[in-house]
């Protein structure tokens, strides 16, 4: 192609996709205006035109959807509503940044097939939306289902199922139907006339009305409830601000429900540590409390403990409230593992598709920022370890590119991410033998565990040194650092695995950042915090009641043998011996079995946010992160169950 | 005294879903047909509560005769078994008022059918 | 038998179903006003409009996903008794003029 070619192209383009962006914004002004709906329509036409011409598949492509949707606005078949507007700004942007990679390099990226069927297949689910049954232009009892469910983000679609009054006589199961709902995000529950608890009640007609919010397309939503199409209703809520696709403008005042402010990150970041201060100031004013109870007239403690549990539940609320505020979508996050897989792949001779779903979900940002290096390192450990190279695959029959799968899926208060490899999966044989070289585990332990049990050891600190290490996923450090950056998130990480189907590892986290609950304790003159989940009981124990046992001491509670341990023995601090007075001790639950722990002092139980350790401190075993005390200090907070390990 | 009717031209599968309906109502009595013209002659000489029809079948299949038993008896309890099926077929048979049994019919697949007709059997008054 | 009543306390325990809706209606009219679902693992809706229309006080944590996820929470949801506000009750609507509501905030 010649070079002027190229220039004039990049230069119309430049010009129609200004014309196209400034169109879509009257657009969402005003849904009527038919200037920008023909500026727009004849701006994607040349585009698309321009793009065949010149040989840009992908541009091309993506612009012949957003023609068809246009050509269905410009014929009354179909409205300007939000989801439109937004998948046309993500065919505008994008082609934004395939201009400018032409401008460069005089071609287009080389993600811009997989780019441009996403655009796509984006504009054809519209397409689908549109032949909706009941898709009113705003259905209210949708659009008050949205609003039921705040925090969940991306496009969602609403059905509403009133079964017909005799469908148990003929033996549908309307919940087991629901059920079956794919993407089910939220689900409502309704009389459909106020029922009548008396001995008259007739259970056996039909009174429900199931109603719910689904993530999943609208033909799979169609699937799942086929049987019973006469009685289902869908309709698409309109999309609020704060997900995926960035807002062309702040919703105007047409859209109540959809309202939005722009606010810089950093503010909302102080405004949640002002907060976070709030519940530290709230601590220390329990502690004085407690100590003005004591000594006051029971009417003022009492009216001081009402006065503070009120305040406390104010505080509460405040901290969740601000902790909605900082919810940000998985999608950037996720959007920068492509290239890096491709950069991977490329380096090892391997060929790996990847594939993100659910990257729309929500999480706090310290989560979605938490996540990138636990995650880059599975992502490298699936290609150098998972993936088998090319040759490999072929010679098995399995099929080339690789497929690794990044999803993410609210569940709740979690997200549950997972990321998936089609590749050899673990050779836990191998994991036996190693863990036991590595001494992780004795030949007879490892007997006893399961597969699964057994698999979880990668985790082990320790279990990958340098014998594995390779240029990827080696650098000395093994999946330990991944539980551990988990955990210091507040998630869990597990392993599953088929022999050469693939490997599945499944991230739990919650979506927001918690206020952990704490118990202080003093060890070897320093103070430390514990997570109140992991202590059964707090107690003092006699020294008469040890016993030795042959690794050390044991103690015997509620008649059961109890290893006892020090908590500065665990911490390689210094202390006293633990036998020379009454012990205080923490009963600690650590899998399924118990363990004490000695400490030198109880202290008070609090409530802090919990802030995970970053840089150098980050993977320290045994250190869930850290609080700040009322008084100013910092307080480490201890993960016991690994400590003892 | 209930009484079911199973109809499916293959005589293994009449075997598997009598067995199925003997497991979950075992009190109840089972006939069987081969086809949808065997069914309608069953029909005349017996007291017939509840049929299980095979979609698939020479003749006229189980969704025609399905039709023709609804405009007989409209509150019979109608099963229809079938692995395969298209909106079209949902459509008509939900318009005939017969449930959809997904094949190959097992315990589970027909409980859910056999509770409505024994519910509505017994609100009936049967 | 997966319905079983102690006491004020009606056990829903296996996969309750259609059946079950007339057992448990019947416990929960003769003064049974708790349910515990701990050992459940799946409700017929018929059984699920039986706890809708009595509201017992509902507990345990089930390990069938669905029934915890969802269904739980769902019956656990306030005020829905009827569907006033589900059909769009204008004046239910939480967008009082001049009150503005900041729905979403970007980060």
């Amino acid at each position: 192609m010649s070079d002027d070619l190229l220039a004039a192209f990049v230069e119309e383009a430049r010009e129609l996709l200004d014309q196209a962006a400034d169109d879509l914004l009257a657009l969402e002004r005003g849904p009527d205006d038919t200037a920008a709906l023909e500026g727009l329509f004849r701006a994607t036409h040349t585009l698309k035109g321009s793009g065949g011409l010149i040989g840009f598949t992908a541009l091309e492509q993506a612009f012949h959807a957003a023609e068809d949707r246009l050509s269905e606005v410009r014929q009354g078949a179909r409205q300007i509503d939000p989801g439109l507007v937004g998948a046309l700004a993500a065919a505008v942007e994008q082609a934004e940044l395939w201009v400018e990679a032409i401008a460069a390099s005089g071609e287009l990226p080389g993600d811009a097939a997989v780019e441009s069927s996403a655009l796509v297949a984006r504009l054809g689910a519209m397409d689908a939306a549109a032949a909706a049954p009941d898709r009113a232009p705003t259905a209210d009892w949708a659009e008050a289902l949205r609003r039921e469910a705040p925090g969940v983000a991306g496009p969602l679609i609403a059905f509403r199922y009133t079964p017909n009054a005799g469908v148990y006589f003929s033996g549908d199961d309307p919940v087991a139907v629901v059920a079956t709902v794919p993407g089910l995000v939220h689900l409502r529950l309704d009389s459909r006339t106020p029922p009548e608890p008396d001995p008259a009640y007739d259970p056996f007609t039909c009174n429900l009305v199931l109603s719910g919010l689904s993530a999943a397309p609208l033909t799979a939503l169609q699937a799942a409830f086929r049987f019973v199409a006469d009685q289902v209703a869908f309709a698409e809520p309109a999309e609020r601000v704060s997900q995926g696709e960035p807002p062309l403008a702040a919703r105007s005042g047409t859209e109540p429900q959809a309202r939005s402010l722009r606010v810089d990150a950093a503010r909302v970041d102080a405004l949640a540590a002002s907060a976070d201060d709030l519940v530290v100031a709230k601590n220390a004013l329990t502690q004085l409390l407690a100590q003005a109870a004591a000594t006051s007239p029971p009417g003022l403690a009492r009216s001081l403990a009402a006065a503070q549990a009120d305040l406390d539940r104010r505080i509460a609320r405040l901290h969740e409230t601000i902790g909605r505020m900082r919810l940000v979508p998985l999608a950037p996050l996720f959007r920068r593992f492509p290239p890096i897989v491709r950069q991977l792949a490329a380096s090892l001779g391997k060929s790996v598709d990847l594939v993100l779903s659910g990257e729309g979900a929500e999480v706090d940002k310290a989560i979605a920022d938490g996540l990138h290096e636990p995650l880059l390192h599975l992502i490298r450990n699936a290609i150098d370890h998972g993936i088998e190279p090319t040759a490999e695959r072929r010679a098995a029959g399995k099929p080339v590119p690789a497929l690794l799968r990044l999803s993410a899926m609210p569940a709740g208060d979690q997200i549950v991410i997972e990321l998936a490899d089609d590749g050899r999966g673990l050779d836990i044989a191998r994991v036996r033998s190693t863990a036991v070289r590595r001494g992780l585990a004795s030949a007879e332990a490892l007997a006893a565990m399961s597969d699964d049990l057994a698999a979880d050891l990668i985790f082990r600190p320790g279990f990958s040194t340098a014998a594995s290490v390779t240029e990827l996923s080696g650098r000395g450090v093994g999946l330990d650092a991944v539980r551990a950056r988990t955990a210091a998130l507040g998630g869990e990480v597990s392993v599953h695995t088929i022999r050469e189907r693939g490997t599945r590892f499944v991230l739990r986290l919650p979506v927001r950042v918690r206020l952990a609950r704490l118990m202080m304790v003093e060890a070897a003159g320093e103070t430390f915090g514990v997570p109140l989940e992991s202590v059964v009981e707090a107690t003092q124990v006699a020294p008469g009641s040890l016993t030795p046992v042959r690794a050390g001491r044991a103690l015997v509670w509620r008649d059961r043998p109890v290893p006892l341990l020090s908590l500065a023995g665990l911490l390689a601090m210094p202390g006293p011996d633990p036998a020379e007075r009454d012990l205080k001790v923490m009963i600690i639950r650590s899998g399924d079995e118990l363990a004490a722990v000695s400490v030198d002092a109880f202290g008070d139980r609090i409530e802090a946010p919990l802030r995970p350790l970053a840089g150098v401190l980050a993977r320290v075993p045994g250190v869930l992160g850290s609080s700040l005390l009322g008084d100013g200090r910092v307080l480490m907070v201890l993960d016991i169950p690994e400590l003892i390990g | 005294m209930t009484t079911v009717l199973i109809v499916d031209d293959s005589k293994l599968a009449r075997i598997v879903v009598g067995k199925a309906v003997a497991a979950l109502q075992p009190e109840w009595t089972r006939l069987e047909a081969g086809n949808a013209d065997e069914a309608l002659a069953v029909l005349e000489a017996h007291q017939v509560d509840v049929v299980v029809l095979d979609f698939n079948m020479p003749g006229r299949n189980g969704l025609e005769l399905a039709e023709e038993l609804r405009a007989r008896s409209p509150e019979m309890p109608i099963a229809l078994a079938t692995a395969n099926v298209q909106d079209e077929v949902i459509g008509r048979a939900r318009a005939a008022g017969a449930t959809f049994v997904p094949k190959p019919i097992t315990e589970d697949s027909l409980r859910g059918f056999l509770s409505g007709a024994a519910l509505k059997l017994r609100q009936a008054g049967k | 038998m997966t319905v079983r009543r102690e006491d004020n306390i009606a056990w829903l325990e296996g996969v309750c179903r259609v059946e079950e809706a007339e057992v448990l209606a019947g416990h929960l009219g003769a003064g049974a006003g708790v349910v515990d679902l701990s050992r459940c693992q799946g409700l017929h809706a018929a059984v699920v409009q039986v706890l809708l229309a009595w509201r017992p006080q509902l507990r345990g944590a089930p390990d069938e996903a669905f029934l915890r996820d969802h269904l739980l929470p769902a019956l656990a949801g306030d005020a829905h008794m009827t569907t006033s506000a589900l059909v769009g009750d204008k004046e239910a609507a939480p967008s009082a003029p001049g009150s503005e509501r900041i729905e979403g905030v970007r980060i």
